[in-house]
């Protein structure tokens, strides 16, 4: 569409006019007016009035319309123009709108004495920015660009300290480099070339080989001080956090940007060039060091905003990769995520400006607890959009980045962005746990919150509204949502909508303080509707039932917790239960991702409400996010080679192999079972519940998928099993030797969803076994982990030797654990056994002779842990936690049902997984009568001669005298009073069998060993920055040399 | 004879012919140390007496563990006894089943809150994990080199002559596992009479104990049928002949896996046998299995 204000192209100049008039106007109005509020004032007026030109002209540019505007009639290339193209338009538009924000920011900001200078010099920078945005003329962008940093260098030592000064100084000798090689580069394009237009350059560049190429570098390095490229970047450090955070958020967020405008130029201008392609390889691996250094160097920091700063080098560095590619994807790419990363950092400034403002300091352990308000809120919004997780704008950016730097480069560059991007995911998540924790009250400025909470705002709209962000990078043409990005097909519809919007209403419920139970109640009713309507006998309705299984006892269970967070996570829960029944409805893996990521943000949420396990949350979530980026490796991959999100082109093995994998690591296959540590056993356990219960089965689930479509080689598969095998003795190792009634929960749980890996890997009667245990999993698991909740809430603790004698529970609660655990430890009639069984038929059928061994190993561990935790359980009955009865029975019920009769659950399977032409052995004649040398389950013999031993032992029983109960236990020649001292808790008494494998304990620390490994990397990596000037200063040398060099190869 | 019919009798006679086999056992005892011993029905003697003794349980016992604790002991050692003599039932199951006598035997142990019980108990679990993953490679490799699962077509006559020695390893383990298995010196750590007063047994007496001794005789004679039907029977007997041989190859198996050891060695501690099964037989296990895989990987 046209803009709204119908104006001609030439008032595109009002943009350049308003704030250089408003440069003028503060000091002169000053002088007559001593009011300092009128400075304010005026600036915001500009900075508004600018801001309407700027988002009419994005939208002039963005209906396809490239606004050129011919100063004082002289036509270039002798004349001066502007030509707005989307680069210009867009971060015109991005500088007024966080200028305009910042502007209002720095009233509740800044001291009062300095609005006159400081408003003064923003209008000069703004101006300065924007010049560099719009023009066409390389001389005007230099001049522009010296407005700019120059007062960007001015701005940064508001507060005059030694600090600022020092970094002001910095900024200011190396800016100065970098414009002196810009200026030196025109110079040498205009004596070549006798034209200072950037397109006419474009059209005659050539000629001069050598001396192009070398005027190109010089550009280059000049352009990449100014846009935050390594090692040119090393003013940046120092520079942003010296700064006022509402300029640093106008620095990170914009003035950054305008670098990168420049290289854009620059691109423009070489585009026709033999030597174009290695430019963009140079870039391409410009970009993805810049990123690394950045994000090991953010990694370390303890200042806040020098993390922060350090991270918008690293985020530049993914902009640049993306733009290497130069095909419309990557640019569109580079556009979205430099609108999401101005947006998202200026956010993300801001906001710590708020809680820095509050505590007076800018270390991040001092800043500790200063999140839980509206600042802090904002800030999460910012580091979930920056990291790109949905549901923010982040996601998008970064998924286009991924695909398009994939599609010209390869998988190589993908996976360095990728590895690099975890460090960002755990600096991140560390400092927002920081921030959440408990802690001091700060008081709230309003300009601040008024700016911040705007942007932020913004921020989160943009993530809902992706049609805007594609019209925007596509210059109109929206050509993503049809293919790469297909953000309609996210949208759920017909009863799905419906059973989702219910979740979400329940989840709002929950918050309510008061109104939880019935949140919970509707929740869990629209979890059974949603579930109803998936029905049917399919493969994701199967998987639905089980997780909402798993789900309604953890919920239903928890409405007996009363603590303030206890709402809190119960909408968390609904919202990730309402991802969860998205990911299983639908045929695109885009959707699968974009709903597991959301799934995978609320579970991090979940650890938040608790302070104590917040780290333990960082590490979890940090892990489970690497994983996810093997499956969004995936997806990318599978997007580009069939050019589809289909499932069923998931016959492409590479990608089917690498989803495989990441669902395989998230079910926590050794030696990847760390994380069980973190995401199990430190976690609370209705949270350790749902992810062990519902989680695990979506995990299990697109593996199946993986594994169905795509014939896995041959090697591949057998490793999986293989280790698959491992894991289920190594965890039930870990299990048997906890110290605590979670930690035995959380290595049985990995060890049981292994055994349902192996039995989907290995096929056959297998399959149908691995399917049968998933649903005992869901059930068994889930009721122990909601018996540890109970524990937790009459005692306090999990601890087994906290609990020692104690740890009893209400007789029914208790009774059905055994039930449960009997169900775990696989002894007939339970359906634990029937699963396991089918297991063994089919590893033995296949030939997997070692891993049947490690099965049945695997299964006599489990009865020892089980026992632990029924040990630990036989105190003195207490009362506690009754309604988690009602759950608990209706498990007992299910696993006792199928273990008799577990026919009608195989039916309804063999006819769910007949579309994926799984051939297995289901029904009730070819189990009974099996294959030739097949095994039997004879149920019914069993149940027989079960009834008869019971018999008999009643009729010894009426033979025989009677019993009396009367006494105490006799012991040491004394009665015997069982106290928590001297009643054994059976921790300390396995000592033999931790003896015998403590290696596995130890062993199990590799990841701590990885994250000191990279901790030590990145302090060796950011010794870069020594602080000492004429170091930065030879740098910036070095890299002209380098890309001269590189560039004449 | 009728299917029904011959369960019924199985059922009534099996348990008292294991408790004669208890009988027989302790006479061999005695005889090895040089004593009469008592005569082999002394065990039918034992069980009534204890069915007529008056019991005293303490007052906190835990009734429904103790109950199911002594259902899952009787049956993991009654259905078991019927199905090996029965030739019928699947291996695996077979397996299964014993365990989960183990388990009563612990649920047993946990419904007393006397330290001596839960130690036997800790002990115990410690004890059945270590022995049972000599079962299992046991029963993998068996099952693998002879390809049957059910106890109908497990048989050494099933496969050529040229194969048998395979089976002496899962056999070998199975003479690691019968003493342990069973609860004998050297290895009956979860019941040792001296140090902790028969574990988990302290506090039972009368039926109980006589309902927990019944079970562990019919566990032994199940296991030592068990050993005869995989790896001691040469040809396919039937009919009368089947229950003779039995019968006697048992009462052999039992003097040698129960008996001779039991007199030979003394007891040793927990972290010993713990130490000693997870490294010899799970070794020997190894070995097997690697054997097994070459032999599959040559073609035989």
């Amino acid at each position: 569409m046209m803009g709204f204000l119908g104006l001609g192209d030439q008032w595109v100049s009002l943009l350049i006019v308003f704030p250089l008039l408003g440069a003028f106007l503060i000091p002169f109005v000053y002088a007559f007016v001593k009011n300092k509020k009128i400075s304010a004032w005026i600036a915001i007026l500009t900075t508004g009035a600018g801001l309407v030109v700027a988002i009419d002209t994005l939208m002039k540019v963005v209906s396809g319309h490239t606004i050129e505007v011919i100063m004082g009639g002289y036509m270039p290339p002798m004349g001066i123009n502007w030509k707005v193209d989307i680069w210009g338009a867009l971060l015109t538009t991005l500088i007024y709108f966080i200028g305009f924000l910042a502007t209002i920011y720095s009233m509740g900001y800044v001291k009062k004495d300095k609005w006159v200078q400081y408003f003064a010099t923003m209008q000069v920078m703004i101006a300065g920015a924007v010049g560099v945005a719009m023009t066409g003329d390389l001389f005007n962008m230099f001049v522009f660009l010296e407005v700019a940093s120059i007062s960007a260098y001015i701005l940064v030592s508001t507060e005059p300290e030694a600090s600022t000064l020092e970094a002001s100084f910095k900024y200011l000798v190396l800016g100065s480099m970098a414009t002196s090689f810009i200026l030196l580069g025109i110079g040498l394009l205009y004596g070549a070339y006798h034209t200072l237009n950037i397109y006419d350059i474009a059209s005659k560049i050539g000629a001069h080989p050598m001396l192009d190429i070398t005027a190109i570098a010089l550009l280059l390095v000049g352009l990449g001080v100014e846009g935050a490229m390594f090692p040119l970047n090393s003013w940046l450090p120092d520079a942003h956090p010296s700064a006022p955070s509402p300029i640093s958020a106008m620095l990170s967020g914009t003035l950054i940007k305008i670098g990168l405008v420049g290289i854009v130029r620059v691109l423009i201008m070489v585009k026709n060039t033999p030597y174009f392609d290695r430019i963009l390889f140079i870039l391409l691996v410009w970009g993805i060091t810049t990123s690394l250094w950045g994000e090991l160097s953010a990694l370390r920091q303890k200042d806040i905003k020098r993390m922060l700063a350090h991270s918008s080098s690293a985020q530049m560095g993914y902009i640049v990769a993306a733009l290497s590619t130069f095909t419309p994807v990557g640019i569109a790419a580079a556009l979205m995520h430099m609108l999401v990363h101005a947006l998202s950092k200026a956010l993300l400034f801001m906001s710590a400006g708020s809680m820095i403002e509050g505590r007076h300091t800018r270390d991040i352990e001092g800043l500790r607890g200063s999140g839980r308000n509206l600042s802090g809120t904002m800030f999460g919004v910012g580091v979930l959009s920056l990291v790109g997780l949905p549901p923010l704008p982040g996601f998008f950016s970064k998924f286009l980045i991924l695909v398009s730097v994939y599609q010209k480069w390869g998988l190589t560059p993908v996976i360095f962005i990728l590895l690099i991007t975890i460090a960002e995911v755990f600096y991140y998540l560390r400092t927002t746990a920081v921030i959440f924790d408990v802690g001091e009250k700060i008081k709230e400025n309003g300009y601040i919150l008024f700016s911040t909470i705007l942007l932020g705002i913004t921020v989160i709209v943009l993530g809902f509204m992706p049609h805007v962000l594609e019209h925007i990078a596509t210059v109109g043409k929206d050509t993503l949502a049809a293919s790469v990005l297909p953000y309609t097909s996210l949208m759920p519809s017909g009863n799905l909508f419906i059973a989702i919007s219910w979740l979400l209403g329940a989840a709002v419920i929950c918050l309510i303080p008061g109104l939880r139970i019935v949140g919970i109640l509707l929740g869990i009713g629209a979890g059974g509707y949603g579930v109803y309507t998936m029905l049917g006998a399919t493969v994701p309705a199967v998987v639905s039932v089980l997780a909402y299984l798993a789900v309604f006892g953890i919920v239903f269970a928890h409405m007996q917790g009363d603590g303030k967070a206890d709402g809190v996570k119960d909408a968390l829960l609904f919202v990730a239960f309402a991802s969860l029944m998205a990911v299983l409805n639908t045929n695109s893996m885009f959707v699968v991702l974009y709903f597991w990521e959301l799934m995978s943000v609320m579970a991090f949420f979940m650890f938040l409400t608790e302070p104590r396990r917040a780290m333990s949350g960082v590490n979890y979530s940090t892990m489970m996010t690497a994983f996810s980026y093997i499956f969004m490796l995936g997806i990318v991959v599978l997007y580009v080679n069939t050019g589809s999100y289909e499932t069923a082109k998931l016959s492409y093995v590479f990608a089917a192999i690498l989803i495989g994998v990441a669902m395989s690591l998230k079910l926590g296959v050794f030696p990847f079972h760390v994380w069980a540590e973190y995401g199990y056993k430190e976690a609370h356990p209705v949270v350790a519940g749902y992810l062990s219960g519902a989680v695990s089965k979506v995990a299990f689930f697109l593996l199946f998928i993986a594994a169905a479509y795509a014939t896995l080689p041959a090697k591949l598969n057998y490793i999986l099993i293989l280790l698959a095998g491992i894991s289920i003795v190594w965890a039930g190792y870990r299990a048997i030797v906890a110290d605590d009634l979670m930690g035995i929960l959380a290595y049985s749980s990995i060890s049981q969803m292994s055994y349902v890996l192996a039995g989907v890997l290995i096929g056959g009667a297998a399959m149908s076994g691995a399917w049968l245990h998933a649903l005992g999993h869901a059930v068994f698991e889930t009721g122990l982990f909601i018996v540890a909740y109970v524990i937790l809430l009459i005692y306090g603790t999990t601890k087994i030797d906290e609990l020692k004698g104690k740890g009893g529970v209400h007789p029914a609660i208790f009774y059905l654990s055994i039930v449960l655990f009997m169900s775990l430890a696989g002894v007939p009639p339970l359906s634990g056994f029937v699963s396991k069984w089918l297991m063994y038929q089919g590893a033995l059928d296949g030939g997997f002779g070692l891993v049947a061994v490690l099965m049945m190993i695997g299964s006599a561990m489990s009865m020892m842990y089980g026992l632990r935790f029924i040990i630990a359980l036989s105190g003195k009955p207490q009362k506690g936690g009754e309604l988690s009865i009602v759950p608990l029975t209706i498990y007992a019920l299910i696993t006792l049902g199928l273990g008799i009769y577990p026919w009608p659950f195989f039916e309804k399977l063999s006819v769910a997984l007949a579309p994926f032409k799984v051939n297995v052995p289901l029904t009730w004649k070819e189990l009974v009568l099996g294959t030739s040398g097949g095994g039997k389950y004879t149920a019914l013999m069993i149940i027989t001669l079960f009834v008869l031993s019971f018999i008999l032992f009643l009729i010894f029983y009426a033979l025989s005298a009677p019993a009396k109960r009367k006494g105490k236990v006799f012991r040491g020649g004394t009665f015997y009073e069982p106290t928590d001292e001297n009643l054994p808790a059976l921790g300390d008494m396995l000592w033999p069998m931790g003896h015998v494998g403590q290696y596995i304990s130890y062993f199990d620390t590799w990841h701590e060993g990885v994250a000191v490994f990279t901790q030590t990397a990145a302090d060796v990596l950011r010794g870069v920055y020594t602080g000492y000037l004429p170091d930065y200063a030879l740098y910036v040398s070095i890299t002209l040399a380098v890309v001269l060099k590189l560039a004449h190869i | 004879m009728n299917i029904y019919i011959t369960y019924i009798l199985l059922g009534v006679l099996l348990p008292l012919i294991a408790l004669l086999y208890d009988g027989i056992e302790r006479k061999m005892t005695a005889r090895i140390q040089g004593r009469v011993g008592p005569p082999i029905t002394q065990s039918w003697l034992d069980f009534i007496k204890l069915l007529t003794k008056k019991v005293k349980l303490p007052e906190d016992t835990n009734m429904l563990m103790l109950f199911t604790g002594l259902v899952l002991m009787f049956a993991g050692a009654f259905i078991p006894l019927i199905m090996v003599f029965m030739r019928k039932g699947d291996l695996i199951l077979l397996m299964y089943l014993m365990v989960g006598g183990t388990l009563g035997i612990l649920l047993t142990g946990l419904a007393f809150r006397s330290p001596y019980s839960r130690v036997g108990v800790s002990r115990e679990m410690q004890m059945a994990f270590a022995y049972e993953i000599s079962f299992i490679f046991a029963i993998v490799i068996t099952i693998m080199v002879t390809g049957c699962r059910t106890l109908e077509s497990c048989n050494v006559s099933s496969i050529p002559l040229v194969k048998w020695p395979l089976l002496l390893i899962p056999f070998i383990l199975f003479l690691f596992v019968a003493p342990a298995k069973v609860g004998v010196v050297p290895v009956d750590i979860g019941e040792a009479e001296s140090e902790i007063a028969e574990g988990p047994f302290v506090e039972i007496g009368g039926r109980y104990l006589a309902i927990a001794k019944l079970s562990k005789s019919m566990k032994m004679l199940a296991l030592m049928q068990l050993i005869t039907l995989l790896y001691l029977l040469p040809a396919d007997v039937t009919g009368i002949w089947y229950w003779i041989y039995s019968f006697v190859i048992d009462g052999v198996l039992v003097f040698f896996t129960i008996s001779v050891v039991r007199n030979a060695a003394s007891r040793i501690k927990i972290d010993q046998a713990v130490k000693f099964y997870a490294t010899v037989p799970l070794t020997i296990g190894i070995i097997g299995l690697v054997i097994v895989y070459l032999m599959r990987g040559w073609g035989m």
